[in-house]
């Protein structure tokens, strides 16, 4: 590697970027102040009084706290399994079809969901699962009771956590099906002259070549372990589920904007954010020992 | 290549400049400026004065005529052209929740408006944040005689709900008393087809329920009709609540009142609750009550699909879902009664607090007056005593004032009531009516009263006469003892409030045992409830 005589331009090309990262990350970490204060808009940042821990404390003090934390965990590490499980799969799947047509419409097809918001997605769930929907006329059939599916505790959880992946795969898919692609052809061809079968192909080439793609996602996804999904349980939640579907973001959101704690919103905010880090930084570490994945 | 930093260049001082330009200049407050306004409450400014404005719009309101907007219709063109006076809307959302959140977020960045119309909670989050114009003078030197009338009828309850250590911080709107109470709307042309009596009793409402369910009301031959419809948001005080139901038992949730000792309690965990629990608990058993109703999206949905004959609702229910239900069905004839009746033939129901919004000024704005003077006007054009505002459309969503705020009678509702009755039955001339009334009568007069025809002009007609009919009845009415927020509320309301609606819904769908009410007693005690109290009681000076 000879040493690049220093470029202008191309550290120009940066500016814009880190204008933006400055613009949108730096500055407004000046209002984690507000996790430490009893905010008062009114007064700002400036003449806010200072509480210290006080925000912390009433968090885990909350009666409520251990069962918003283990909805949080078990809905968000149930869609990080499943949503690595599901695309692997379906990619391999994928990836066996020969006609070239069928594999792109599929694919298409799965991944339109992703640009689906919630809020619509919610609706069509909710009338699927009403207690005269389509799921319930077809337990019927067997004569079996209707079940209240939004409305029961064991099923929410699954809903969730099922509709999320429902959503998601196709898109995971994506950098499977790259990653597949990328599989040297010749590999193949020796392993079949050889007398590999099939299933023998795909255990000893195609899955120790996706390993590292495999484990790169995983670790990376392993920063998301507290975002169960705002958006997704807002919209499906109901006074019924909160044993089970109560996650921390709706909490904050009922405690924090509704009830007009800012101080215990941004307290959560910032909580959640440096047990990601922390995270993250466990994930880097272990994405460059299993996967020999660098960024620096 | 150089033209690849020109435009890179060019981007990155675009996006730096854009974010620096709204970072707004404070204005100078001009403490000269209110003096150089005569005291005429319906001033005609010699410039224009503009106003920023926060303003909550409905997307599915389509009375506004083609050409006309948001921001520039009959309403806001009066307004400039009796007071020169022109109102920006500066910050806009959906009515209700995304709206109101979004004031909280301009609040929260002390980014606010000039003028909004906000909520007790806010309003007093901003007085304690010092983000408001004190208004005693503005009120006493501009507010019009008609507007300090109405106030004088509240007995002066509704400027001390914006009063805070003697300074007006907001001119309070006056709710009328007759939103309260929740009737029993029921269709009169299934009660006629099944033979049955308008109910007056509780066992009365199950029978009806039950019949309407069984037998087939609506002639289709698919058992697809329902008994009485509940609130997905809030089974007490929300769409189709049943506020009627506790109170008949005497209990008054999130009310504070006066227990049989004559010390003040909360109506949420009174033992009558639990009673009005275990009645809805059974119609929920025996499939009276829809048995989805807490997951409903949209409260309304099975009035206005013609599949329920019953709900609860106050007295301007043909303005809401009942438009659509008459719209969708017009054979149904909906009226609306006082039920459940008590042993002694009265209607327990609940009062609603004397104001419940309030317009805020940011402080420190040039002409503060000016909002004064645009609610005068205001009032002055909605009531009709303006000659002028007889060229209004009354078709036109009175929502689309720039700046509103309902400031009338406290018994408002009743009035007009008497008014309109009387004069369809000849005993009283139109003209002796006061003008809003007039027009009201003139309009549905003219269009047969036939919602088929106009439904515009049908629904203020039928919710004058039908839906109110029942304030004129034997009302007990409950008064709520304390309505704003005290220290350990704003700490452990969140945490209180999920487990009553929780607890509450559990009961009455079975999915907890009816003594898990005794169990969220003690823990509403133990996690604050004792400390809100002896507040509430300190606050209330007991």
């Amino acid at each position: 590697m000879k040493k690049q005589p220093f470029a202008f331009h191309y550290h120009l090309m940066l500016l814009p970027g880190i204008v933006l990262l400055i613009l949108f990350s730096i500055v407004p970490m000046f209002g984690i102040t507000i996790a430490f204060q009893n905010f008062k808009p009114g007064l700002g940042f400036w003449r806010s009084e200072w509480v210290g821990f006080d925000n912390f404390k009433y968090l885990f003090e909350l009666p409520d706290s251990r069962i918003i934390l283990f909805n949080t965990l078990f809905i968000a590490i149930g869609k990080i399994i499943a949503n690595m499980i599901v695309p692997v799969v379906f990619a391999l799947l994928l990836n066996e079809v020969r006609t070239a047509w069928l594999k792109r419409s599929v694919q298409t097809i799965v991944y339109l969901p992703h640009f689906l918001s919630w809020v619509i997605l919610a609706g069509i769930l909710s009338d699927l699962l009403s207690m005269d929907g389509l799921i319930n006329q077809m337990i019927g059939a067997f004569g079996a009771k209707p079940i209240m599916f939004l409305g029961s505790n064991s099923w929410f959880p699954s809903i969730v956590i099922g509709s999320d992946v429902w959503k998601e795969f196709g898109f995971g898919t994506i950098v499977y099906l790259a990653a597949l692609t990328g599989i040297n052809p010749s590999l193949y061809e020796a392993a079949a002259i050889d007398g590999a079968t099939r299933m023998q192909q795909l255990r000893y080439i195609t899955l120790p070549s996706l390993k590292p793609t495999i484990i790169l996602l995983a670790t990376l996804s392993l920063g998301n372990v507290l975002n169960a999904g705002f958006d997704q349980i807002f919209n499906l939640y109901n006074p019924l589920v909160y044993d089970s579907g109560d996650i921390i973001d709706t909490y904050v959101y009922r405690a924090g904007l509704l009830q007009v704690q800012y101080g215990l919103a941004t307290a959560v905010g910032l909580l959640k954010s440096v047990i990601s880090f922390v995270l993250i930084i466990i994930s880097y570490v272990l994405a460059s020992k299993f996967a020999n994945y660098r960024i620096f | 290549m150089k033209k690849w930093l020109i435009v890179l260049l060019a981007s990155a001082m675009v996006i730096v400049n854009g974010c620096a330009s709204t970072e707004k200049n404070e204005a100078e407050p001009e403490q000269e400026a209110t003096n150089a306004v005569p005291a005429d409450p319906y001033y005609k400014y010699p410039e224009t004065v503009t106003l920023t404005v926060a303003k909550p719009l409905n997307p599915e309101d389509k009375s506004l005529p083609s050409g006309d907007t948001v921001d520039n219709n009959q309403f806001t063109r009066y307004i400039f052209d009796k007071t020169n006076i022109k109102f920006d809307y500066s910050l806009t959302a959906k009515s209700g929740d995304p709206f109101t959140q979004k004031v909280q977020v301009a609040i929260a960045s002390n980014d606010i408006p000039d003028v909004m119309v906000v909520g007790e909670k806010e309003l007093r989050q901003m007085v304690e944040a010092d983000q408001l114009e004190d208004l005693t003078q503005v009120y006493e030197k501009y507010a019009s005689p008609q507007v300090k009338d109405f106030y004088a009828t509240t007995e002066g309850k509704a400027l001390k709900k914006a009063t805070f250590d003697d300074k007006l911080m907001a001119i309070p709107n006056i709710v009328p008393q007759g939103d309260a109470p929740y009737f029993l709307w029921i269709r009169q042309d299934w009660l006629t087809k099944l033979g049955l009596e308008q109910p007056k009793s509780i066992d009365d409402i199950a029978a009806v329920a039950k019949a309407f369910i069984e037998k087939d009301p609506d002639g289709n031959g698919k058992a697809d009709t329902i008994g009485l419809p509940g609130s997905p948001v809030d089974l007490v005080y929300g769409d189709n609540a049943f506020a009627s139901i506790f109170s008949y038992y005497g209990a008054y949730p999130k009310y504070w009142m006066k227990d049989a000792s004559g010390s003040v309690v909360y109506g949420s965990i009174q033992p009558q609750v639990k009673d009005a629990l275990a009645k809805l608990r059974e119609w929920y058993a025996a499939g009276l009550i829809d048995q989805e109703f807490a997951l409903r999206k949209e409260a309304y949905e099975l009035t206005s699909g013609g599949k329920s004959g019953m709900f609860f609702g106050p007295w301007w229910m043909p303005w809401g879902p009942l438009g659509d239900a008459v719209k969708n069905d017009p054979k149904s004839e909906w009226i609306a009664l006082a039920a459940p009746l008590t042993a002694d033939g009265k209607f327990n129901t609940h009062t609603v607090p004397v104001s419940n919004s309030f317009v805020v000024v940011k402080k420190g704005i040039k002409h503060p007056e000016a909002v004064m003077i645009a609610v005068n006007t205001t009032v002055a054009g909605e009531r009709g005593t303006d000659p002028d505002a007889k060229k209004l459309d009354n078709r036109v969503n009175p929502g689309f004032w720039p700046l509103r705020v309902v400031i009338e009678n406290a018994d408002t509702v009743t009035r007009k009531h008497d008014m309109l009755v009387n004069t369809i039955a000849g005993k009283m001339k139109p003209e002796e009516m006061i003008p809003e009334m007039q027009e009201i009568y003139a309009k549905a007069k003219e269009n047969n009263y036939d919602p088929a025809k106009d439904l515009g002009s049908w629904q203020p007609y039928y919710s004058y006469t039908v839906g109110s009919d029942p304030l004129n009845g034997p009302l007990n009415a409950a008064e709520n003892l304390f309505t704003s927020i005290t220290k350990t509320m704003e700490l452990k309301n969140a945490t209180l409030d999920k487990m009553e609606k929780e607890t509450y819904l559990k009961i009455i769908m079975g999915k907890e045992p009816l003594e898990a009410f005794d169990t969220f007693v003690e823990q509403w005690k133990k996690l604050g409830g004792e400390q809100i109290t002896s507040e509430v009681k300190e606050a209330l000076g007991e």
